[in-house]
């Protein structure tokens, strides 16, 4: 079941009439129900693998808390006999203890997602390596598809984990309330990864039925159904259609579908979040923003402080600060530069999260892409000041700041090529065709226009396309710049959304295919 | 040490890790307030502290810290 | 809470007034360069080629222009089948329009079919009760759903709607009386052979119907008419179910005393990969072969 389907519209209203007539003390059950129903419905095979990473991290949880509290009593009890050195010799076999039950926890949990997620990726590389060799063995692929949410929950989990162990919240002892946390609904298929700090303090307590909540809760959903069936699955047409076939295209029509695919998967992903945290909001729970305008950033390293941000914030505690905060990397940064952790610790991260975004080189070449634009950001930061200061350039200068940013959308756009072509081989072709020939022709134009040869409305539907682009362009540009006057204006919005989206909403597949007859 | 003392220097460090010689901190200055901190420097920041003054933060630590006033009383804690 | 129930009813007021608008008055939009309202505005043609794409890419208007006296108009949509043809016909000659002569497509393919909306562009260009008519003959199909309802009259054709300005000038210079002007290159025989032929069994009781209704419909409004395949590529041509299909449509025009014209007498060779760009499109060679071949069948008669 997706967000915009009848099933979901059938379950979403069904759940919140219960939500607000039931006593309110018991609104968290009915939503760990309505989770689980949700689950069950969406990816019914794969309840198995939400159980097992639920309860091996709710144990974790508890384990880790219950040597916490050990640790303290000890120390508290034994304050007047314990000199200082024995006091970190305490503190030190408890964290010994502690970091056991969290390698377990860890490798259990993300061994799960290794093994769905990449056990066929490995073994394709390793055969690769055995024809290096001169070996020639085909390891057994298995085709499964994945539980819905793996990379997401498990994220979540191990985030959980990893505050527990550090002591930044308490560990949740009501193994259905910690359920909760980790199946709710709204986050589960896409995010956001939220922290449980800020979730249980809303998830457990009660909720009064508040029609203004309730209102902005819609306004928000009604954004992401407009972003997502007006505007990106319109553009998902071009898109796909180019991308399916990229040896087929010239480099126009495919710079055409790489710039729609930055506006189509902004708009998608945004607005998957968006109905989210609208449906989120209309339980009464706020959930994290993960996006910030992202195509108004100025350089690569905000673009990942307004793109998908919680997986960044989730990556910079969990992952990045502990390596360069590491014995090791401290040591190879005293013996080298100082520079040196920063940079492993950030080709860390972005190796992780080119594989986190699926199990193929392509993605992995996406995200040392971005990494690498990163650590030189990093390393010659005092270059480009000089340079700027050198060169007179005034860097409030609005056209300055336009400078910026289509820099930024730029180099961004041309990791998505990466990222949206179906292998490596064609992502280098349209790299390739996209920079070197690129014939700016009216025949080329034609061509670029209608990809769809025989159907002559496909000059309509470009048409369109393009004038659905130029509007989330608007408003963003109008967002950005605090310009209100639109914004303020929500019942005409909704007019004009709604409007849209019976209008021009793509609901799935046209009923009359054109048969080539 | 007395607070005072704390916080000076605190300040050579700030101005030798940001490189600008003009910064002036005080209790309630927080990241937004000091031109290149973010989270790639906050390590560089927290590992340079911890080298001045000879304390170790943990992570927790310095995942929530929010402003110089708090790393103050940490130091203040540890020494 | 008010605020929030107009405005959510305002929306469904407004889009149902512009379906309404659309369905009801589309029709009445200038649409000069191909389609049935342009047939319309000719008043009077001569000789109207009614079919599907194939027909539409086979023919040359230009050709025709020179080579045969009067006006020659091309009217095809997409995925033409005889159910719609006869609607498109019907309503045609209803309107007043006087037609000497329809050469019809002879199209096997088409005739397995149930009611189908292959180009939208037929919902644009026709009048609702012609909308209507079909849509009743689509809702009987056993997989018929609310949105294909919801597709057919609400979502056809907005995009042409909202970029009309623009789109109407750029596609109609395509198009000539309803011909297209493109000229493609043909194609090779491994390519060719390469495709896969997908040809439905059966002949349909609709369009077995519609076929009758179109002769019968000539014959009420005194028109010449005859009936013109498009030869297909061998692979599709020699394809046991369009053989079949082929012959049964012939023995049915046949029986009601049609002429007609099959691939077979016509001296087109359909093994020459050059005239084709696919098993059932001509390139711009194999359609000025096959409108010689129609030119010259339309002088005998």
């Amino acid at each position: 079941m997706t967000f915009v389907s009848f099933r979901f519209i059938i379950f979403l209203s069904s759940l919140l009439i219960t939500y607000f007539l039931i006593p309110k003390k018991y609104q968290w059950c009915l939503l760990l129900l309505g989770s689980y129903v949700f689950y069950a419905f969406a990816s019914p095979h794969f309840l198995v693998f939400l159980f097992i990473s639920t309860i091996v991290t709710y144990i974790c949880g508890v384990k880790l808390e219950k040597l916490s509290d050990a640790c303290s009593k000890r120390l508290e009890e034994e304050s007047d006999v314990l000199t200082k050195e024995q006091r970190k010799e305490l503190k030190m076999i408890f964290m010994r203890k502690k970091k056991l039950v969290l390698i377990i926890c860890l490798v259990i949990n993300i061994g799960v997602l290794g093994v769905l997620k990449y056990f066929n990726f490995f073994m394709d590389n390793v055969s690769s390596m055995l024809r290096f060799c001169g070996i020639s063995y085909e390891f057994p692929n298995i085709s499964w598809l994945l539980p819905l949410g793996i990379s997401f929950y498990t994220f979540i989990t191990v985030g959980y984990c990893i505050d527990v162990y550090r002591e930044m919240c308490k560990a949740q002892n009501n193994i259905f309330k910690y359920a909760l946390f980790v199946s709710f609904f709204p986050q589960i298929s896409q995010g956001p990864i939220n922290r449980y700090n800020e979730m249980s303090v809303q998830l457990y307590e009660e909720h009064s039925f508040d029609h203004i909540r309730m209102q902005n809760g819609g306004y928000r959903v009604l954004i992401g159904i407009f972003k997502k069936v007006v505007v990106a699955d319109r553009l998902g047409i071009y898109v796909n259609r180019v991308y399916g076939a990229p040896l087929d295209y010239d480099g126009l029509s495919l710079l055409f579908a790489t710039v729609f695919y930055a506006v189509q998967i902004y708009c998608d992903f945004s607005g998957y979040m968006d109905i989210a945290i609208g449906v989120s909001e209309m339980v009464g729970i706020k959930m994290e923003e993960n996006f910030n305008k992202p195509y108004f950033s100025r350089s690569i390293p905000e673009y990942w402080r307004r793109w998908h941000i919680t997986l960044g914030a989730w990556f910079k505690d969990y992952l990045f600060y502990p390596v360069i905060r590491a014995d090791w990397c401290k040591k190879i940064g005293k013996k080298y530069k100082k520079t040196v952790p920063t940079i492993i610790g950030l080709l860390v991260v972005w190796l992780t999260t080119g594989l986190w975004h699926g199990a193929s080189w392509h993605y992995v070449i996406h995200g040392l892409y971005h990494g690498t634009l990163v650590i030189l950001s990093f390393l010659f930061a005092s270059v480009f000041n000089n340079m700027k200061t050198k060169l007179h350039i005034n860097e409030n200068a609005k056209l300055f700041h336009i400078f910026q940013m289509m820099r930024t959308f730029v180099l961004v756009d041309i990791s998505y090529i990466f990222f949206r072509a179906a292998n490596l081989k064609e992502a280098t072709y349209i790299v390739n065709e996209i920079i070197f020939h690129l014939n700016p022709s009216k025949e080329a134009l034609k061509t670029a226009l209608l990809p769809f040869t025989e159907d002559n409305t496909a000059i309509a539907f470009f048409g369109v396309a393009m004038l659905a682009t130029a509007g989330v362009f608007i408003c963003e540009i109008l967002d950005y710049n605090h310009i209100t006057v639109f914004k303020k204006h929500k019942y005409l919005n909704v007019v004009i959304m709604l409007t849209l989206i019976l209008l021009f909403g793509m609901f799935g597949q046209s009923s009359f295919i054109y048969m080539q007859y | 040490m007395s607070r005072k003392e704390i916080f000076e220097r605190i300040n050579i460090v700030f101005r030798d890790v940001f490189d600008n010689g003009d910064i002036c901190i005080e209790e309630e200055t927080t990241a937004v307030d000091i031109k290149g901190w973010d989270s790639l420097m906050h390590i560089t920041l927290m590992d340079a502290i911890e080298e001045e003054f000879d304390i170790k933060f943990d992570m927790k630590t310095i995942i929530k810290l929010k402003n110089v006033g708090e790393i103050a009383d940490i130091i203040e804690e540890e020494i | 809470m008010k605020k929030t129930i107009i405005s959510i009813v305002t929306s469904f007021f407004i889009v149902f007034a512009i379906v309404m608008l659309k369905n009801c008055f589309s029709y009445m939009l200038p649409n000069d360069a191909m389609g049935i309202r342009a047939v319309v505005a000719k008043g009077h043609v001569n000789q109207l080629f009614l079919g599907a794409s194939a027909f539409r890419k086979g023919i040359d208007v230009k050709m025709l222009e020179e080579e045969l006296s009067g006006e020659s108009f091309v009217l095809t949509y997409n995925g033409n089948q005889p159910y719609n043809m006869s609607l498109e016909l019907k309503e045609i000659l209803e309107e007043g329009t006087v037609i000497d002569m329809v050469i019809a497509d002879f199209n096997p393919s088409m005739i397995s079919e149930d009611a189908n909306l292959s180009d939208k562009r037929l919902l644009w260009d026709t009048k609702f009760s012609t909308k209507w008519e079909l849509w009743n003959e689509i809702s009987k199909r056993e997989d018929a759903t609310f949105y294909m309802f919801y597709d057919y009259f609400v979502l056809s054709n907005n995009e042409y709607m909202v970029t009309y300005p623009l789109s109407y000038p750029l596609i109609s210079k395509r198009y000539y009386r309803g011909g297209s002007l493109d000229d493609d290159a043909g194609s090779t025989e491994d390519e060719l052979l390469d495709l896969e032929v997908v040809e439905k069994p059966g002949f349909n009781n609709l369009q077995e119907k519609a076929i009758t209704e179109i002769i019968s419909i000539c014959n009420q409004y005194g028109v010449k008419l005859i009936f013109v395949e498009s030869p297909r590529y061998i692979k599709m041509a020699e394809n046991i179910n369009y053989k079949e299909k082929s012959k049964a449509l012939a023995q049915l025009l046949k029986a009601s005393g049609t002429e007609y014209y099959c691939a077979a007498d016509l001296d087109f060779d359909n093994k020459n990969a050059a005239y084709y760009t696919d098993l059932v499109h001509m390139s711009g060679e194999g359609k000025r072969l096959f409108t010689s071949q129609i030119i010259q069948r339309i002088k005998e008669q």
